[in-house]
């Protein structure tokens, strides 16, 4: 079973990831989370799969909206609706969590395979320095968790429920982007699992979770039978940030230039198109109802110029010595 | 056969002895050294009767490159823990034939032989101890978040195998803490510790060693109770035998209170750990603690004081206010 979790208007990226897990894996479950309110839906739209609503399944969903902002709303939710979608598909012995902006190129066969002898399976954000000045660098990624929350798999049974209630109590009060605090989302949690919990998997195979995150060490291929990064299948891209740059959490990232990159436009250029004819009208203008706090502002151009400038200098007030007079 | 060292300045060197001996009791055939923040030569050297019985490998002697900029740059904390990589790799070079480092705090006594620990060394490159192996049950301090931004495994310890993983670690290790060993939580970094987050993910073959018998301290006191074989022998929750304790943020001249750094247990709530702690005192007031502690560190800065805050509070303030109006206006 594979799960996505996301707004309304996010609707059009879940029924695409839904279209292209359908494609592999015919006849096999693919369920929503929305995270947000089914009563703001527009009244012709049929969802083709069945849909999780945060209404039903997050209690008091009033104070968690008030808390977050729609992002981390949504990551607070992430939790529950794993547990509400294994709950109500009690016949799957696996869930596969997905951001909606993913696509499936390969029958997810492998990924099932690792879970037969782990409970969880985590993919790292890198996997090896990566030393050139650009953006995130460690620190960075330090502050937003080394492991992606966008792709999680888990085997059903007694470690995968204590570690989903554990999740889910820490991301109900604690799912802020705070680093100066130690939080952001549901996703730096995901630090304690190797430790916390038995059978917790790392894998760092390049044809997992293909990213923007991850592109800069993975070359892409394209061959009669399908895409290769560094020359192994690839199994499944995840768009966040791609597709529309104002997504996630790297919006600011330095290191994938796509004028360099023609096999990424290529991939990137083909998802849209497919992308495209999952469009409904007015879902994607859709705002969020859940998660009242603002967003903060994304600077682009002179007002980024700006208020690093300014930052810089008051960070110089602040530290430049002046004479001390007795 | 395996070294074993520790890093401190001479106000330490009673918690250092005190490992030290902890080693010699329980694993006699193990190397140890102290590598000495701190200076010994003119008129800094100590009195005959205050040198330890261990081998000391003072900072400035083991080629750490541009050692001034670290010393300019860090405070006392930073520059203790920046040094680890350095030493570590120093053994690595100066004794080709070892087959493994391992490194405790000058908190840590040794209650076992470590023949886990050895064995784990030569099926693994490296090996870690989380700071606890289950959730916390409350938000108290330590708490579930509070390893989020300063490190999921204690730096306290680590065990290096001596191979080409462990020494490629090692050597990206010693380069991030040439400048960013910083205590500095909101630009993601803390000390050495937070930094080997990394490793499970860089290095193929790391044990996450999650036997309660390792690196007991505070922040684990949750998952583990003690208690003693008729023979005298420390349990950890009635099974696994006591391996090394770590006394991190405990004072001789605070003896009621575990640690500076928790706000969970008292000794009243917690019997079972208070004869662990009264035979560590008993050790460090045997081995000088009281003298040592007097013995100002040679690469101590001054403090810094800030100066003028309300005037570079007036400074600043149109420039703040000039961020505030760009990231609350959505952008045109």
């Amino acid at each position: 079973m594979l799960l996505t979790v996301c707004t309304i208007a996010q609707l059009p990226d879940a029924l695409t990831l839904g279209a292209s897990f359908g494609q592999h894996h015919p006849g096999q479950v693919f369920v929503i989370g929305l995270a947000d309110d089914p009563a703001r839906l527009p009244a012709e739209f049929r969802c083709p799969y069945p849909l999780l609503t945060a209404t039903d399944c997050v209690s008091d969903v009033p104070t968690l909206s008030s808390r977050y902002t729609p992002t981390e709303f949504t990551a607070a939710t992430k939790p529950v609706f794993v547990r509400a979608a294994l709950d109500r598909f009690t016949d799957e012995p696996h869930l596969l969590y997905a951001d909606p902006e993913t696509f499936i190129y390969q029958p997810l066969t492998p990924v099932l395979d690792r879970l037969q002898t782990a409970t969880v399976l985590l993919t790292p954000h890198i996997t090896r320095p990566p030393n050139d000045g650009h953006w995130p660098d460690e620190k960075a990624l330090q502050n937003v968790g080394l492991y992606s929350a966008g792709f999680l798999a888990f085997r059903r049974g007694a470690e995968t429920d204590r570690l989903l209630a554990w999740w889910q109590d820490r991301v109900r009060e604690r799912a802020f982007i705070d680093p100066c605090a130690g939080l952001c989302l549901d996703q730096l949690w995901l630090m304690h699992w190797l430790t916390f919990f038995e059978g917790v998997r790392v894998i760092k195979d390049p044809g997992w979770q293909l990213a923007l995150w991850n592109l800069p060490e993975r070359r892409l291929t394209q061959t009669p039978a399908g895409w290769l990064a560094n020359g192994l299948p690839l199994l499944w891209a995840n768009f966040r940030g791609l597709s529309n740059p104002d997504a996630g959490l790297f919006r600011e990232q330095t290191r994938l230039r796509l004028t360099n990159r023609p096999d990424v436009r290529q991939l990137l250029t083909a998802y849209r198109t497919v992308r495209l004819t999952h469009e409904q009208d007015g879902l994607a203008s859709i705002r969020p109802s859940f998660g009242l706090r603002p967003e903060p502002v994304i600077l682009r151009g002179w007002r980024k110029v700006a208020a690093t400038a300014a930052r810089r200098l008051t960070r110089f007030i602040d530290q430049a010595p002046l004479p001390v007079f007795h | 056969m395996p070294l074993a060292f520790t890093i401190c300045s001479v106000n330490y060197l009673a918690q250092a002895r005190t490992l030290g001996d902890s080693l010699r009791q329980t694993n006699p055939d193990w190397q140890f050294v102290i590598g000495l923040v701190d200076r010994l030569d003119g008129e800094r050297a100590l009195p005959q009767s205050l040198y330890p019985a261990y081998p000391m490998l003072e900072v400035d002697k083991i080629g750490i490159p541009d050692f001034a900029r670290m010393c300019a740059r860090y405070d006392i904390t930073e520059l203790n823990t920046a040094v680890k990589p350095f030493f570590i790799d120093y053994f690595y070079e100066t004794q080709p034939d070892l087959d493994a480092v391992i490194y405790f705090d000058p908190d840590i006594i040794v209650f076992q032989p470590l023949t886990r620990l050895s064995e784990s060394l030569r099926t693994h490159s490296l090996v870690l101890t989380p700071h606890c192996c289950s959730p916390n049950p409350d938000w108290l301090l330590p708490n579930d978040q509070t390893h989020l931004n300063t490190g999921i495994f204690n730096l306290g310890f680590i065990g290096l195998r001596h191979d080409n993983d462990a020494r490629q670690f090692v050597r990206w290790w010693k380069g991030r803490l040439v400048d960013e060993c910083r205590n500095d939580l909101c630009a993601g970094l803390f000390v050495d510790q937070f930094w080997v987050n990394y490793a499970p993910i860089y290095v193929e073959n790391v044990l996450i060693e999650k036997h309660v018998g390792y690196n007991v301290a505070y922040w684990n006191l949750h998952e583990r109770f003690f208690s003693q074989r008729d023979d005298g022998t420390w349990l950890v929750n009635g099974t696994d035998e006591l391996q090394f304790f770590h006394y991190s943020g405990y004072g001789v001249d605070k003896p009621a209170q575990v640690s500076k750094y928790q706000t969970r247990y008292t000794f009243q709530d917690r019997p079972d750990a208070w004869p662990l702690f009264d035979l560590y005192r008993q050790r460090l007031l045997d081995n000088g603690n009281e003298t040592y502690r007097q013995y100002p560190c040679a690469y101590i800065k001054p403090p810094v004081v800030p100066r003028y805050v309300r005037v570079r509070k007036v400074l600043k303030e149109p420039f703040n206010r000039l961020i505030a109006t760009l990231e609350s206006s959505n952008g045109v």
